[in-house]
């Protein structure tokens, strides 16, 4: 698996995210995969904007997408994002329950990059996490011109363990445990 | 879990599209493939025409342009897919070795669906295969009107 993957998964559904996260934290992706709960959190979080205004920069490799949700769904999203130059190169796959015809027509007319129709057991759901997250994190080309997250990634491990390194340095408690 | 959709494999190689043939074998997928050897014969399969005058109606659920067809013409075949209305959704993936970073721009402008880039060693390249098929085959929802929809 490719360690740089970076997913955003937009999902209003609680219990769609935990067994998302679920599925992620098997794969041991979970550390780099953001949630948002609909399409305005979703650009607030690609534009940098909102809540989001202090992140970390760079692009997420793959948006995970559900169709249905509140204020803007999954359509107005990915029409969003296929008509701003800045996003517009971005792979988005709608992941959804739905497999009506309209809709997986709708996605594909708006430019979607693939359609994945959620599983209907937690096993189910798993092997189709895992092919998508194979797919596109391991097998699929990014675009050019995305900040390469992993770089960033090591960066702040580096500094979480020197912070732990100096938080056991200062505290006598933890003096034993260094072993440096 | 879908059917396997149709592939339509454009490559102009032979001794590569039996490796891609190979690669589909172990997914299932080879029953369901056509392949054609470039841009021309694969519009002809899209539209219907000449040598595929009469074959079943709809549209393959993903186009995989091979490798060791010219990029150029690769391309080309995208531009025209993405330029006929009744075409447009069908998704395509495009194989290449070691693509530089214009191609793969170039690629998504015109918009691919997927690329995906292949060493030169045959091992490595039936793997890619593979899960390429895995995932255009069995776990891609094809767009309405492929040629075999899914089973649910």
């Amino acid at each position: 698996m490719n360690p740089s993957i970076d997913i955003l998964l937009v999902e209003d559904d609680p219990g769609d995210v935990r067994l998302a996260l679920a599925v992620f934290e098997r794969l041991q992706l979970a550390e780099r995969c953001v949630v948002v709960n609909d399409g305005e959190e979703a650009i607030d979080f690609l534009r940098s904007s909102g809540r989001f205004s202090q992140r970390t920069p760079g692009l997420p490799r793959l948006v995970l997408l559900d169709l249905k949700m509140p204020r803007m769904n999954g359509f107005d999203l990915l029409e969003r994002m296929k008509t701003d130059a800045a996003l517009k190169l971005i792979p988005v796959v709608a992941l959804t329950s739905s497999r009506e015809e309209r809709d997986v027509d709708r996605a594909y007319d708006l430019g979607v990059n693939g359609y994945v129709v959620k599983g209907i057991d937690f096993k189910d759901y798993q092997a189709t996490l895992r092919a998508l997250a194979t797919y596109w994190g391991d097998i699929n080309e990014r675009p050019p011109g995305f900040v390469e997250r992993r770089r960033v990634a090591v960066i702040r491990s580096v500094r979480t363990v020197e912070r732990r390194a100096a938080a056991a340095i200062l505290n006598p408690w933890l003096w034993p445990l260094c072993r440096c | 879990m879908s059917m396997p959709c149709r592939v339509l494999l454009v490559e102009e190689d032979a001794a590569e599209r039996q490796l891609v043939l190979t690669a589909l074998g172990e997914s299932k997928l080879v029953d369901y493939t056509v392949s054609v050897k470039g841009r021309n014969e694969a519009l002809d399969f899209l539209h219907a025409r000449n040598p595929f005058l009469g074959r079943p109606t709809g549209y393959p659920g993903v186009i995989v342009i091979g490798p060791r067809l010219a990029w150029g013409i690769g391309v080309a075949l995208l531009a025209d897919i993405r330029g006929d209305a009744t075409l447009r959704r069908i998704p395509v993936v495009i194989v290449v070795v070691k693509p530089d970073a214009e191609m793969i721009r170039i690629a998504y402008e015109y918009g691919v669906n997927s690329l995906v880039a292949i060493s030169e060693d045959a091992n490595g390249r039936v793997q890619r295969y593979a899960l390429l098929a895995q995932y255009w085959g069995w776990s891609n929802e094809p767009p309405p009107g492929c040629l075999l929809q899914s089973n649910t």
